[in-house]
């Protein structure tokens, strides 16, 4: 037995309550430690679901490459973009890079597609599902001004 | 930070200074603030200045860029627009490690990004109404005339939309993390649909609730926050007042609805306001807030920077995203 995550995300922010902010001296300080508790709240409500987050978007990402490239025909010069030749990453960093070159080959059909194409359309929907997992990811951290 | 910042003003006042209340302000990637006051005997007499400190982050922008705004402020000062008074401008890191200039602290007090919704509608008005005629004036300076020519511009008006598109582009190819599919896809929508511009002002740039002071009357004691400012298309700023990330309760800025202030605008201009513009502007404005965000990320992820207001910055990339996919009309 060892402390598991989310038990040690709170003994930080216990510690930053009790033993740090009360002996901070400027409110510079204590803002941004206040800050650092907020984003440790954060990370408590998602650290298990993180990985699942990019996997699942990676997923979506590979689908919607796939689906232009069937689409076309490879006759819209997207074909390379939408090579299968990746592995599919299982861990933090490999998820990151992976999300980062599949982000890059949308971004490649995105400029080669024709307006009002199947591919645009594919693309956009992507986009739709994209902004719908991000708004929820960051519900209760986001600030707004209202 | 304290006894550095009083050797630097005992030099430029000639009199021993000393520095009181010293605080940094939360904020600001490429800017740090800090006010203080300022205490020294002149005369037989002690003086006090609250004050405010501006000086370069880290790792952000040109040198040039805070004499740039430095020697703005001081120029619409003098041309009677609501800004502080700047007093020292220092490129030396000899004194603070890093460039700053030095203002006074102009009365009021800041509101957050939006005007609060269950503020006195009195007090809204008034904000409103000196918002709008703030907006006016700034376009409405004869530029050339007032020695602003060193401002950043697009030569003439026909390019002003072109010198945004590809100034933001450039900074999105060299900021991201990775690529953002939908921001990608605004770049082609905006290139495709560039307006043309009738003429050039001085563009504010983040003229918006949050970048002001006002009184407890509600009236603006003071325009902060120029640091973007350029030459462009005053349509501009109308675009990034309108962006729905300032908006609450319906309203602009948080102060009046659209159509009020479009009609108040063009009342206290002149200028007619062009709903086409307009809308490219707002578009481009929620891009440009993204890459901003974008880039205030990448000074984390770099270690150029650790303010933690940074990280929050980038967890407003996702609502800035909804918008653009609305303006777009990207759905599922």
């Amino acid at each position: 037995m060892y402390p598991r995550y989310p038990d040690v995300i709170r003994t930080i922010q216990q510690n930053l309550i009790r033993e740090i902010i009360p002996d901070l001296r400027t409110d510079y300080a204590r803002e941004q430690a206040t800050g650092i508790l907020v984003l440790l709240e954060h990370l408590v409500g998602c650290w298990d679901r993180a990985a699942d987050i990019l996997r699942e978007e990676n997923s979506d990402l590979r689908d919607t490459l796939r689906e232009i490239a069937r689409t076309t025909g490879g006759g819209t010069g997207t074909e390379d973009a939408a090579k299968s030749d990746l592995g599919v990453a299982s861990r933090g960093e490999e998820l990151m890079a992976e999300n980062r070159e599949l982000r890059a080959r949308l971004a490649s059909m995105i400029a080669s597609a024709a307006d009002g194409s199947a591919a645009l359309r594919l693309a956009e929907g992507f986009m739709a599902r994209q902004v719908e997992r991000e708004t929820a990811a960051v519900t209760g951290v986001a600030p707004t001004w209202d | 930070m304290r006894e550095r910042l009083a050797r630097f003003l005992s030099a430029r006042i000639g009199a021993p200074v000393r520095v009181l209340d010293l605080s940094r302000k939360s904020g600001g990637g490429s800017r740090e603030t800090w006010l203080f006051e300022a205490e020294w005997q002149e005369d037989g007499d002690t003086r006090h200045r609250p004050m405010v400190l501006r000086r370069d982050p880290t790792a952000s922008l040109l040198e040039s860029d805070r004499e740039r705004e430095f020697r703005l402020l001081e120029r619409l000062h003098g041309l009677g627009i609501p800004v502080p008074r700047v007093e020292w401008f220092e490129p030396s890191p000899d004194w603070l490690d890093r460039p700053f200039f030095v203002m006074e602290r102009a009365p009021g007090e800041p509101t957050p990004p939006t005007f609060p919704s269950e503020a006195d509608p009195a007090q809204r008005e008034r904000a409103a109404r000196d918002f709008v005629d703030i907006l006016a004036r700034i376009h409405c300076l004869d530029w050339k005339k007032a020695g602003l020519d060193f401002l950043p511009g697009p030569g003439n008006a026909r390019l002003a939309a072109r010198t945004q598109l590809e100034e933001w582009h450039h900074l999105y190819e060299k900021e991201r993390l990775a690529h953002e599919p939908l921001l990608d896809l605004a770049f082609r929508r905006l290139e495709e649909k560039l307006p043309v511009s009738d003429r050039v002002t001085v563009v504010h740039a983040d003229f918006r609730s949050g970048n002001y002071l006002i009184d407890e009357t509600g009236h603006i004691t003071a325009m902060l926050d120029w640091e973007m400012t350029h030459l462009g298309d005053p349509m501009e700023d109308i675009g990034w007042a309108c962006m729905k990330f300032w908006s609450g309760g319906g309203r602009v800025a948080g102060l009046l609805d659209r159509e009020s202030f479009f009609q108040r605008y063009q009342e206290a201009s002149g200028i007619p306001v062009d709903r086409g513009r307009v809308a490219f502007y707002e578009l481009l404005g929620n891009v440009k807030m993204t890459i901003i965000s974008m880039t205030g990320v990448r000074t984390l992820v770099d270690g150029r920077a650790a303010d933690i207001v940074l990280a929050y910055v980038g967890f407003m990339i996702p609502r800035l995203l909804e918008d653009i996919a609305r303006q777009l009309g990207v759905s599922a």
